[in-house]
């Protein structure tokens, strides 16, 4: 009996290593590793949207980066957006252009969350993500908020102009927007006659922000005096379309 | 991210080369496994070296020649069994290359790649390996030799069987010498070579029924020549010594009385090509085993002879060299008209059970090649031979077909040949004798072989 | 807003009939050994008993806590343990306490750096510590080594021995693999170079070459993750090509340590002993073995650490020691499967070295033990006796662990369909 047993081991030792084996390859092979879409960067200028299906994703004008900007200001590896343990965060990979956050120049790496602009350089991109972030701005490490605050509408800081007569602001969610009467040509449409269909162009470079008038018949005049080219704009100033007012407001309060 | 996981894919490489070696492992456990298993440094098999684990060895009736028990390897009971059948069976230790321990050590350890030496280990039992030799036939031979070095072998030229196999000098296995590495005296030269496989002799008179083959087939009117002996024949500033003078005699006479002048001049006629060529058909410069012993390669080669050395090399003298094993199966080949059985000496191996794992089969021989025609002409020569010469008497029952030999060797005494076989269907043994260094082939090895036929044919009535 | 984060599938690995396959596996082999040791020690019973217990509590207590069935790695690595529990065990009783004790440690450790592994800032700031400490570790074993059988490896702390090389292995994946944002943003791997030649030196000053040559090939495979430029890595080859060459022609004692390879028959009872006899036992065990406890490679030297695929071979069968070696292809195919889906450029990289540590000590081990590759004498991981190899091989598995997204999905919250 003892013997019998013993040969029927002698097979079945090697049986059940080869069964563990198959057993394993074939929960490898069940195993498909989809990637789903964790987050999606919309180009403000074109509308171009990618997905991020990776949970770091690197930003660059190189072939080798997940995503190939094709701009002027993008340096090569620009930046890199990665989603940690408690919220996205993207980290300026020493790019010379500079990364920025809804306007914001970042240092090093910061928090990002879901409807955030990003931009590498002048390309600017609307971030947006299913995942809610644990952190807010301000206190990195703190211990993440309880469920029921996360669903409260957060500050964010958006540049704007404010038309303090109507008692209403144009956010500049884009880093570059064109201003005039016309719906479809204009992304701040200011529907009065003394503004022509496309009046000025308002966007966002490494000097900061610069308005240029594109032949208006009423001209654009900023704190009063009227300007020819391109000019640099900064915070509080007055900017005068065809007769409406704006002030320049560097970082608005947006209540979502 | 898409980068870094791109060059994960460096892993591939990895596992391929890892995977290419595992194949070559295998294929190495598969190739060279036996070879490994049955190193004399595997402790399941050997212990120092010599084998303890192994399945039996038996003869033709079943007699035990090796057998294993309690982890000692053990040889038949009788002492002149043991040293008669040494050779063939091997000795423990592996000095003896071309025994049954050595040759078929892993069959007969019973491994294989499925099982290893499971078997061995757990019922100390391997493949039984069953021969074709007589164990008393053996001993008898081996009596016969008394004391001479050389080897005698009888082979059953229609099924291949080889019922005599004794090689000398040898040994007890069971009580081995212990002088045997360090003696001068040279009684103990070549102990451990089967002079019957490994054993490369000078053929001299033998030699001239492959002189008289070529003659038969080349040249028409050779039985109708004749040949003046004077004691000598002189050819190419040379001199072809004879054992006699036997002035003008036929060729058939030439043979019967191996003159030396005579077969000196056969050769001249022929020439070297026509030489080479007949040599090279009856097996000479070709290789040989015998099941899956090696046998050494008999060699005839003119290629530097000058005119005087056709003349010596015709009457089986100059560089020629014979194992016994290639002569036994030439003269199955002229016995059996012109095809010969290969002889072997393993009948068939068992498992433990008794089942037989491996027979066998009878084949011919496909290094020589023996016209029929020239087969019967040279058996009627050599019948003649014994008929006339020999004399029938030194066979009483028997009918005789063979040649003597008596070949001159620079040291010693000439070594003592004869080669033949019995003409009779009911009785089909072919055999060599030689007796090392032991003077005239007729005196000495006639004897020998009349014995051991004699045997043979008792056993089987 | 449409629902973007769809909850990731759940992979089905079938764990309890492994489990069970595994747990009968072992109560086989256990009872084998228990026949055929004389005089068997309470101490080998209970650490038995002990080791299919605690392998048991450890998938329940992982599938309650994660609710995840992904346990592939682990049941491979217990499986392993197991075997070479066993053999430790038929060899020497002793052997099989100190066995199961590093078993425990490993897996404990195992735990341990899953959970920091977790957190890739944590990780990232703790590589310059880990990096110093490694040197540190090394450096004061060769001050403190003493000779064992030609290399200086071993040093001994109250009693118990340790083989830093084996701890700071782990230390040599952990402070290679980086983040992608660390990777874009420091683009030299300079320090990382001298982090490697320092470790590589220093155990070529201890004579362990094997260890040395499983560095070397794991910084060529980080080193290329890291930077995927093969003119480099060609570069950082035929320096060490050079340094070789040099170093044997200063030192020929080492060569003449690698003097056998290819010719072991001829050396078959000096230096060529050890393969001589591997190869000699394993052809003789045939596919199923000569059964455990029956061989005869067992009493020869080394042959539970540098031979124990030998005594797979003979003992267990050649078809289970394939099995044994396939599993560690398997363990790579894994990790490239996983390292496809893996939360950081770190996971990726650090779980692909690992697994192309583990591999190529098996191929160095059963290669070299078998003559294919040059003998260096390093051990079969988690198969080979040795208290500090058996941690560190169980820390290079939660290396490729943390790949598994499986097991490390961020804890940020979902956002509401509804919004």
């Amino acid at each position: 009996m003892l013997e019998f047993l013993e040969q029927i081991s002698r097979y079945a030792i090697s049986v059940i290593g080869i069964l563990v084996l198959i057993f394993c390859i074939i929960s490898l092979l069940r195993h498909k590793g989809n990637k789903t879409e964790k987050a999606f960067l919309t180009s403000t200028s074109s509308g171009e949207r990618t997905s991020l299906k990776e949970f770091e994703t690197a930003i660059g004008r190189s072939k080798a980066c997940d995503i190939v900007l094709d701009h002027g200001t993008v340096s090569r590896f620009h930046a890199v957006i990665s989603l940690r343990k408690k919220s996205w965060y993207v980290t300026d990979t020493f790019s010379k252009t500079g990364t920025y956050i809804n306007m914001k120049k970042i240092k090093r790496k910061a928090p990002i969350k879901d409807g955030d602009v990003i931009s590498f350089g002048t390309a600017a991109y609307k971030f947006e993500t299913p995942f809610v972030s644990e952190v807010s701005e301000k206190d990195k490490n703190v211990k993440p908020t309880k469920k029921s605050d996360v669903k409260q509408p957060e500050p964010v800081y958006v540049s704007a102009l404010i038309n303090d007569s109507k008692d209403m602001a144009y956010c500049l969610d884009m880093a570059d927007c064109i201003i005039g009467r016309d719906d479809e040509q204009c992304d701040i449409v200011l529907k009065v006659p003394t503004v022509s269909k496309v009046h000025a162009r308002l966007y966002h470079n490494t000097r900061g922000w610069i308005i240029e008038d594109k032949g208006s018949t009423a001209g654009t005049k900023v704190n009063g005096e009227l300007i020819t080219g391109k000019t640099k704009i900064s915070d509080n100033d007055e900017i005068n379309l065809g007769g409406v007012k704006l002030k320049f407001c560097l970082r608005f309060k947006r209540v979502k | 991210m898409k980068n870094t996981v791109r060059r994960s894919l460096v892993l591939i490489l990895v596992i391929a080369m890892f995977f290419a070696g595992m194949g070559i492992l295998l294929a190495q456990f598969i190739i060279k496994g036996p070879d490994w298993v049955t190193n004399k440094a595997d402790r399941h098999i050997y212990y120092n070296g010599a084998i303890i684990n192994a399945g039996e060895i038996q003869d033709r009736n079943g007699v035990v020649l090796a057998y294993s028990e309690n982890g000692e390897r053990h040889f038949n009971e009788s002492e002149s069994v043991r040293k008669a059948t040494l050779h063939t069976v091997g000795d423990t230790t592996g000095f003896i290359a071309t025994g049954i321990h050595k040759t078929y050590s892993a069959r007969l350890t019973g491994y294989n790649l499925f099982n290893g030496v499971y078997n061995l280990k757990k019922h100390g039992q391997g493949n039984n390996i069953i021969l074709t030799i007589d164990s008393e036939v053996c001993a008898l031979a081996y009596e016969a030799l008394n004391g001479r070095k050389g080897c005698v072998s009888v082979y059953n030229y229609k099924t291949g069987e080889i019922e005599c196999l004794v090689s000398a000098p040898t040994f007890d296995p069971e009580n081995k010498p212990t002088d045997i590495d360090t003696d001068e005296s040279g009684k103990y030269d070549g102990i451990y070579l089967n002079r019957m496989f490994s054993g490369l002799y000078t053929p001299g008179s033998i030699f001239k029924i492959v002189t008289s083959a070529a003659a038969i087939e080349n040249i028409p009117d050779i039985y109708s020549r004749q040949f003046t002996c004077k004691g000598s024949y002189e050819m190419g500033g040379g001199k072809v010594i004879c054992n006699g003078t036997h002035g003008t005699i036929s060729f058939e006479q030439a043979l019967g009385y191996s003159c030396n002048s005579a077969f000196a001049q056969i050769g001249e006629l022929l020439g070297n090509e026509l030489m080479t060529q007949t040599a090279e058909k009856l097996g000479f410069n070709k290789d040989f085993s015998v099941g899956e012993i090696d046998v050494n390669t008999s060699r005839f080669d003119l290629s530097k002879a000058v005119a005087i050395d056709l003349g010596w090399a015709s009457i089986g003298q100059y560089d020629t060299l014979v194992t016994p094993t290639h002569m036994l199966t030439l003269m199955g080949a002229i016995a059996n008209g012109g095809t010969a059985k290969m002889p072997y000496v393993i009948d068939k191996m068992t498992s433990p059970a008794g089942t037989t794992t491996q027979k066998t089969i009878v084949s011919n021989c496909k290094t020589i090649k023996l016209e029929e025609d020239t087969a019967n002409k040279l058996k009627s020569l050599m019948r003649v031979n014994v008929n006339k010469y020999y004399g029938d008497s030194r066979f009483p029952g028997l009918s005789i077909c063979g040649k003597t030999g008596t070949a001159e060797v620079s040291n010693g005494e000439p070594h003592a040949w004869f080669v033949g076989f019995s003409d009779d269907p009911s009785f089909p043994y072919a055999f060599v004798v030689i007796l090392e260094n032991s003077g005239s082939g007729s005196s000495n090895a006639i004897p020998v072989a009349n014995t051991v036929l004699q045997k043979i044919k008792a056993t089987k009535n | 807003m449409t629902q973007l984060y769809t909850k990731v599938e759940e992979k089905r690995f079938a764990w309890f009939p492994v489990l069970l396959l595994i747990t009968v596996f072992q109560i086989i082999s256990f009872i084998q050994v228990i026949l055929k040791t004389e005089d068997i020690d309470l101490k080998t019973l209970g650490v038995f008993s002990g080791y299919i217990v605690i392998e048991c509590l450890y998938f329940l207590i992982a599938w309650l806590v994660t609710k995840k069935t992904n346990f592939e790695l682990e049941m491979i690595a217990f499986f392993l343990s197991g075997i070479g529990l066993a053999i430790s065990a038929s060899v020497e009783q002793d052997f099989a306490f100190k066995q199961f004790v590093a078993i425990i440690l490993g897996l404990v450790g195992f735990v341990v750096l899953n959970l920091i592994l977790k957190d890739v800032d944590l990780v990232m700031k703790l590589r310059m510590p880990v990096a110093i400490g490694a040197v540190a570790l090394l450096i004061v074993n060769i001050l403190l080594a003493s000779e064992f059988n030609g290399t200086l490896n071993w040093i001994s702390i109250g009693g118990i021995s340790i083989q830093p090389s084996e701890l700071v292995k782990v230390a040599f994946v952990f402070v290679g693999a980086a983040t992608l944002e660390k990777l874009q943003s420091a683009r030299s791997i300079t320090k990382y170079i001298i982090f490697a030649v320092a470790c590589v030196g220093i155990l070529f000053l201890m004579r362990d070459f094997g260890t040395a040559l499983i560095f070397f090939f794991t910084f060529i495979i980080i080193a290329f993750m890291r930077s995927g430029d093969i003119r480099t890595i060609i570069l950082i080859c035929a320096a060490a090509l050079l340094g070789a060459l040099l170093i044997i022609y200063f030192k020929p004692y080492v060569a003449t340590r690698f003097a056998t390879y290819r010719h072991v028959w001829d050396y078959i009872d000096d230096q060529g002993f050890q393969q001589t006899r591997t190869l000699i036992y394993s052809a003789a065990g045939g596919l199923f073995g000569v059964g455990i406890g029956n061989g005869e490679l067992k009493d020869i030297f080394a042959s539970t650490t540098d031979l124990v695929f030998g005594m797979l071979c003979e003992e267990w069968g050649i078809l289970l020691a394939f099995v044994v070696i396939s599993c560690f292809a398997f363990i790579t195919i894994y990790t490239i499967k996983s390292a496809k889906t893996s939360i950081s450029a770190f996971y990726t990289i650090a779980s692909c070295s690992a697994a192309a540590l583990l591999m190529f000590q098996c191929a160095l081990n059963v290669f070299g033990c078998t003559d294919i590759l040059p003998f260096t004498g390093v051990t079969l991981p988690f198969i080979s006796r040795g208290g500090t190899s058996m941690i560190c091989c169980w820390a290079m598995l939660s290396f490729i662990k943390s790949a598994d997204t499986f097991s490390a999905v961020p804890s940020v919250i979902k956002k509401e369909v509804a919004e």
